[in-house]
């Protein structure tokens, strides 16, 4: 088996896969907008109470419990095997300390195994630490980029990763799973891995670039990709598999952090075969 | 072998039996987050009120009030640091009863200056240890003496608190060192008649504590020494004896120097809890979470068996389909485990569950190198050249996109390093540590391995 031999004409598909690639983009953005993300508290500000019971009560019970407690509508799920979270948008310790009160008095099974309150202006600053230092990041990158290849490369490499980026947002959009402060660590290592996808492609590429002008773009982005085909499906597979084992036995704590993952590869790696590529292919046609 | 082959081997070696070592007998030393080990993080953010006014030594004076405090409490390992110009993080890991924890750090601080009217004698001794006795039945007299030593103190301690009765307003209160006790009358001032207090060298050029007081605290603090001379007065900050100085004589004017046999470092901390108790720091809790140490045994247990589950199926993946470079790479794979364990330690950086799902991850982008490596060797083989040749400009080849790909990675792992607070801050040192160490152990430790059984390899043929 030899990756030389591999002659695919990935190329003659980009507008089909642009398109696709700019319906999801689109689609995650109207999402977004529309329907919105579930921020964790670590962005809203409030309270969440992990407790444990002999015998779970039924969720509409609790909910029944507390409602005298909090004012706006509290989200309450099953956790683990005997444990549910409850989350309400009350950022003081007292709203908290009413809801254990109130549990306590009618479930005295239960055990508070944890809890957490985060005040709004904490929530705020990871947000704008997240978003200063993601922006600072790629900036950074468009400039080495542009040293060590050329400013082309530079843009059709970060476009991808805004891609990636929107994708994994607009999945948390649909699924309404909760964004914590380990989704943003979840997010870096997307643009990460992609970025690293697309430089090793990009590599191959200039490496080529000497038979530009006898191969044509097109034909030499394609004999790129055949090239470093067997790496990434490699290393994709290598990835996904940690990923994978995480996601199905992970456990609660960490599902949205392995499920953004899990997404992210897939859009990392679709986005440095196609969109990467196909972006340079029309980019340098044009001219 | 050449002569950069024989260094890159010895220069494996080293490396893996230094870091080795090193993770081995600093393996205490890695810091678990509070999400694995349980326990309370709690961020106070000093408020700024009329009353009391946020200064430029406000946070300084909020954290000599809070190790006051916390070391009183008896948590192991807690850590209290100033995060931005006004917050204070304090973890408290495996502490049972938070909202107590809460209680104690929430409220703001308390002075007060008393009369000693008595106190236990001495501190508690340590305890001996065997290795300064000569037998073991000197040993084993060292240890009675000791436990009688620590009997008496605690005996003294209870006599105190006996007489508390008969001196109305009195309290007992500890000293800072272990096992002192001190009875003390009632408040003579409060920290609120002490302005301010600052580290001043007496004319002899010892080092002291200056004290000023409002006119208020200048006149009790007038009618107080002129009672007290030759006996001691205690500061008393949250309930504990910060400093018990002998009045030497009557002071009037509002102006008292603290001296003895003070450092530099513990003058300035007694002006500095001086202050802390003079202009208490009013604080909000900004963020305040805990973790059961159960729920944090549990989901160490469920990340770890997925972790080790999907790293495992990385290995047999490699060693199916590379073979007998397969295995090279997942030796590369386990020494880049163990740099990273060893540069989080040195690091000093904090492992959280979402750390361990990075690192985790990490291994599976670390082969990365290792397949770029074999298919460039591959197709290196494929134009015709022998193993050794294609060995070499296969490393050579790859280790431009190798480098250039982590680099480009690295860059944006040391913005979100230096830009990033907390858990940002922590992923950033994580995925910095992982990519150098992957890269090594790709570059270097891979071909150092292929080299030596490639050469034997031709060497049979």
């Amino acid at each position: 088996m030899s990756a030389l031999n591999l002659n695919f004409d990935f190329m003659s598909r980009r507008k089909l896969a642009l398109t696709i690639s700019l319906v999801l983009v689109i689609a995650s953005v109207i999402l977004l907008l529309t329907r919105g993300l579930n921020l964790g508290i670590d962005f809203t500000g409030g309270n969440v109470i992990q407790a444990e019971f002999d015998s779970r009560p039924e969720i509409d019970g609790v909910r029944q419990t507390i409602s005298g407690t909090v004012a706006s509508g509290a989200m309450i799920q099953n956790f683990g095997e005997k444990g549910i979270i409850i989350r309400t948008n009350e950022d003081t310790e007292e709203s908290r300390e009413n809801v254990v009160k109130a549990l306590q008095a009618a479930y005295p099974d239960m055990k508070v195994t944890g809890f957490e309150k985060v005040g709004p202006v904490v929530g705020g600053e990871l947000r704008r630490q997240a978003i200063i230092g993601v922006s600072i990041a790629l900036v950074a990158i468009l400039i080495y980029i542009t040293l060590r290849f050329q400013f082309r490369f530079a843009v059709v490499s970060v476009i991808p990763l805004v891609h990636d980026v929107i994708i994994a947002l607009g999945f948390f959009s649909v699924t309404q799973m909760e964004i914590s402060s380990s989704f943003i660590a979840a997010i870096l290592t997307i643009v990460g891995y992609s970025l690293n996808n697309t430089i090793i492609i990009l590599d191959r590429v200039r490496e080529n670039w000497g038979t530009l002008s006898r191969d044509g773009i097109v034909n030499l982005v394609n004999k790129s990709l055949n090239q470093t085909l067997g790496r990434t499906i490699n290393t994709t597979l290598t990835t996904l598999f940690p990923v994978i084992a995480l996601c199905v036995w992970g456990g609660p704590v960490l599902a949205a952090f392995s499920y953004a993952m899990l997404v992210g590869i897939i859009a990392g790696t679709w986005s440095s075969m196609f969109v990467a590529t196909g972006l340079l292919c029309e980019w340098q046609g044009k001219k | 072998m050449n002569r950069a082959d024989r260094f890159r081997f010895w220069l494996v070696i080293l490396v893996v039996a230094a870091a080795g070592c090193f993770a081995y007998f600093e393996k205490d030393n890695l810091n678990l987050g509070l999400d694995l080990k349980g326990g309370a993080h709690i961020v106070l953010q000093a408020k700024d009120t009329p009353e009391n006014p946020l200064r430029d030594d406000s946070i300084d004076r909020l954290l000599a009030v809070l190790r006051n405090r916390i070391d009183q409490y008896g948590v192991a390992e807690p850590i209290i640091q100033k995060s931005g110009s006004d917050r204070i993080i304090v973890d408290l890991p495996g502490i049972q009863d938070p909202a107590a924890a809460l209680e104690l750090i929430g409220r703001t601080a308390q002075m007060d200056f008393r009369e000693v009217i008595d106190s236990t004698g001495m501190a508690t001794p340590p305890a001996p240890v065997r290795s300064n006795y000569d037998s073991d039945i000197q040993f084993v007299n060292a240890q009675e003496r000791w436990r009688q030593a620590v009997e008496q103190i605690s005996n003294a301690s209870a006599d105190l608190v006996a007489k508390v009765p008969a001196n109305p307003g009195s309290i007992v209160a500890p000293g800072e060192e272990a096992g002192r006790f001190y009875l003390l009358g009632p408040v003579l001032l409060s920290g609120k008649d002490l302005v301010n207090a600052e580290v001043q060298p007496d004319s002899l050029g010892r080092m002291g504590v200056s004290l000023e007081f409002n006119s208020e605290g200048a006149r009790l603090f007038e009618n107080a020494t002129a009672r007290l001379i030759g006996k001691q007065i205690a500061i008393v900050l949250d309930n504990v004896v910060i400093s018990a100085p002998v009045v030497q004589d009557r002071i009037a004017g509002g102006r008292a120097q603290i001296t003895g046999r003070f450092t530099n470092e513990e003058a300035g901390r007694l002006a500095i809890m001086l202050k802390a108790g003079a202009l208490p720091v009013a604080v909000e809790i900004a963020e305040n979470r805990s973790v059961g140490p159960s729920l944090g045994a549990d989901s160490i247990k469920q990340g770890l068996e997925a972790g080790l589950f999907g790293a495992a199926m990385v290995l047999v993946f490699m060693l199916l389909y590379y073979q007998f470079r397969g295995l090279a790479a997942d030796v590369a794979l386990a020494v880049t485990v163990l740099l990273i364990f060893a540069g989080l330690i040195a690091f000093n950086a904090t492992l959280t569950l979402p750390g361990i799902a990075g690192i985790i991850l990490t291994l599976g982008m670390a082969v990365d190198g290792n397949v770029l490596i074999y298919e460039r060797i591959r197709e290196e083989r494929n134009t015709g050249k022998t193993p050794m040749a294609a060995l070499d400009s296969g490393f050579r080849k790859a280790l431009v996109t190798i480098l250039d790909s982590n680099i480009t990675t690295l860059i944006a792992a040391l913005v979100l390093f230096y830009f990033g607070s907390g858990s940002v801050r922590g992923f950033g040192v994580t995925l910095s540590v992982g990519l150098v160490a992957s890269v090594f152990a790709n570059i270097v430790v891979t071909r150092a391995i292929l080299q030596l059984f490639v050469k034997k390899g031709e060497a049979k043929r």
